[in-house]
């Protein structure tokens, strides 16, 4: 027998709650990235340019525990395995492209789908150039690429014909949706990752210990971050101390601490929001691109209606809309409140559009994923799929073919 | 041998990751031992985590400077 | 040195756009998105409709949202002008 596609609502809070919830998780969300410099482009671009794994180790424990964390509320009866299902989306071909294209237009434009929205609320100008970029990418997407991919995915064309269970892996490995099939699926997927991270940022750190042994560099902290403003002491600072400063934003969230709280903020949607909609995160793939669509409205002009792709995805009142906004603004805060925020136009006039070009590239790149590094990559983890591995390794192959390119160009 | 001692200053302010971090890279690859580079930048990331990186992990010293709307990081080559 | 000497006018000018921005929001969900679900329904295009009621949600969280947004900019705005008169006294005392 299959499994059941009918949502199973954990709490009865209405809409308003819920729409609140994700709004919330939006505002933490922004304020925490941009507080801990998160960015997934940049962990895996510092693994060509800066030689460090230990930021690409901090994704690699946010992966893990985003599986292993709702995959065990599941398997313990706490959250029903349908709303952990429920909203995975098909696999295929497109994942692999989209990423590519994806990683390498994030990769020279200077930000992830995460990173690109909180910079461009603490003021980089490259990156609004890249959100713009962002929505024309959409809209190529929409007109010259979705009307093929979905006759693909309609056939089943190098890609599942349905979503839900079928790209469940406990599903796919064990042909069942129990407690059991899943506890042991998370455990399978979360627990390699966790271990992982782990190994690569110890990795990391004992070479920089082996370092500081012969060289006077700063010693690091949790994150591997020092910075001295304007004197040379490098004496590391009590965590106490630490911790006050990053409460008074005078220092940066370490890695480690963002990741988890990230993860937190993850798990505060999946189980709020369980059974009501997309209980995931969920950030500009969908969204920013659909800022066309508004900006559009006041002229008249509604893609919703005749334009594929605009017509038949998402519904524009939805939760990830208020997580967007709330993203923007809680990443504002964060930068204000911390005497970051300036508007920032490159010195080096070409990054403008670059940055443009390379939005085009994020946004085409996302469609044909049908989705981003958070929405998608992340997110996958925590329902326990594989589009999110396929994802990982298809970004990671187009990142490090923009930073060849890059470094050609600098 | 004076001449090769001198700085080098790089302008990278509205920039952000990763040309920072690849821009010292490539520079100090060029430079010889002794030589510092000083990159003025703006964007926070690279002062708190990408640079403070790429001179641990080559083992070179840093050392970054408030400098008001910027900060200016200064990596000697060893 | 790249040292500011003037008050950075980005202080003052930064919450006002948040604010803006919240309202724009607010403005925009209540006049655009609302007649948008409207024309869908009227258009037979059930794939991106929702229901009335979730509308109602939306507009609803909206609401509360854009109200933190507006007061959390108007209290960034103070702290911002505060800073600026204390630049004033420093500036006019040296």
């Amino acid at each position: 027998m299959a499994p059941p596609m009918i949502l199973d609502p954990l709490f009865n809070d209405g809409l308003t709650f819920v729409y609140l919830v994700f709004a919330l998780s939006g505002f933490i969300l922004g304020w925490v990235a941009q507080r801990g410099n998160y960015c997934f482009v940049n962990a895996m671009t510092s693994i060509f340019t800066t030689k460090t794994y230990d930021r690409f180790g901090g994704l690699m424990l946010l992966f893990g525990l985003s599986a292993l964390v709702p995959g065990l509320l599941v398997a313990f009866g706490m959250v029903p395995a349908v709303d952990q299902y429920y909203f995975n989306y098909f696999g295929g071909w497109y994942i692999v492209v989209g990423a590519f294209i994806f990683g390498f237009g994030a990769a020279i434009a200077g930000g992830c789908n995460l990173s690109m929205l909180y910079r461009a609320a603490s003021g980089y100008v490259q990156n609004w150039l890249e959100l713009a970029g962002m929505m024309v990418g959409t809209y190529f997407f929409a007109t010259l690429v979705w009307p093929v991919q979905l006759s693909t995915m309609q056939v089943g064309l190098l890609s599942t014909k349905a979503g839900g269970y079928v790209e469940y892996l406990p599903y796919d490995l064990f042909h069942t949706v129990s407690a059991a099939s899943v506890g042991a699926t998370a455990l399978i997927l979360g627990v390699p990752f966790i271990i992982f991270g782990i190994y690569l940022q110890r990795r990391t750190y004992a070479k920089f210990k082996v370092m500081k042994s012969t060289d006077p560099v700063p010693a690091a902290g949790a994150g591997g971050i020092v910075v001295n403003r304007g004197h040379q002491s490098s004496k590391p600072r009590s965590l106490s101390v630490r911790a006050w400063r990053m409460l008074t934003l005078k220092e940066p969230l370490g890695t480690n601490l963002a990741t988890v709280v990230l993860f937190l903020d993850l798990l505060l949607v999946f189980v709020m929001g369980a059974g009501y909609t997309f209980n995931y995160l969920v950030i500009t793939s969908s969204d920013g691109g659909r800022f066309l669509e508004y900006i559009l409205m006041p002229f008249g002009v509604n893609l919703a209606l005749n334009t594929p792709w605009y017509n038949s995805s998402l519904p524009i009142v939805d939760t990830s809309v208020l997580m967007v906004i709330m993203l923007i603004v809680g990443a504002f805060s964060a930068s204000y409140l911390s005497g970051d925020f300036k508007v920032r136009i490159p010195r080096d006039r070409r990054r403008l559009g670059i940055g443009f070009g390379g939005g085009i590239l994020v946004g085409l790149g996302v469609r044909i994923a049908l989705g981003c590094n958070v929405g998608l990559m992340w997110t996958n983890f925590a329902q326990l799929g594989y589009d999110g591995l396929l994802f990982l390794a298809s970004m990671l192959a187009g990142v490090a073919l923009a930073v060849k390119v890059q470094e050609r160009l600098l | 041998m004076e001449e090769n001692l001198q700085s080098e200053v790089v302008d990278l302010r509205g920039e952000c990751c990763p040309i920072p971090e690849m821009t010292a890279s490539k520079k100090l690859r060029k430079m010889t031992p002794g030589q510092t580079l000083e990159l003025l930048t703006d964007h926070q990331p690279a002062v708190e985590v990408t640079l403070p990186a790429l001179a641990k992990s080559l083992g070179y010293p840093i050392s970054v400077q408030n400098e008001g709307d910027a900060y200016r990081v200064r990596i000697t080559k060893r | 040195m790249v040292a500011e000497h003037s008050f950075p006018q980005r202080r003052i000018v930064a919450p006002i756009v948040l604010v803006l921005f919240a309202l724009g929001w607010y403005r925009f969900s209540d006049v655009y998105i609302r007649t948008d679900d409207a024309s869908l329904i009227a258009h037979g295009n059930y794939a991106v409709y929702v229901p009335l009621q979730q509308v109602a949600a939306y507009m609803q969280a909206v609401t509360w949202v854009s109200y933190a947004a507006v007061f959390g900019g108007l209290i960034m705005l103070w702290s911002g002008l505060v800073a600026y008169v204390e630049y004033k006294e420093r500036s006019s005392h040296e």
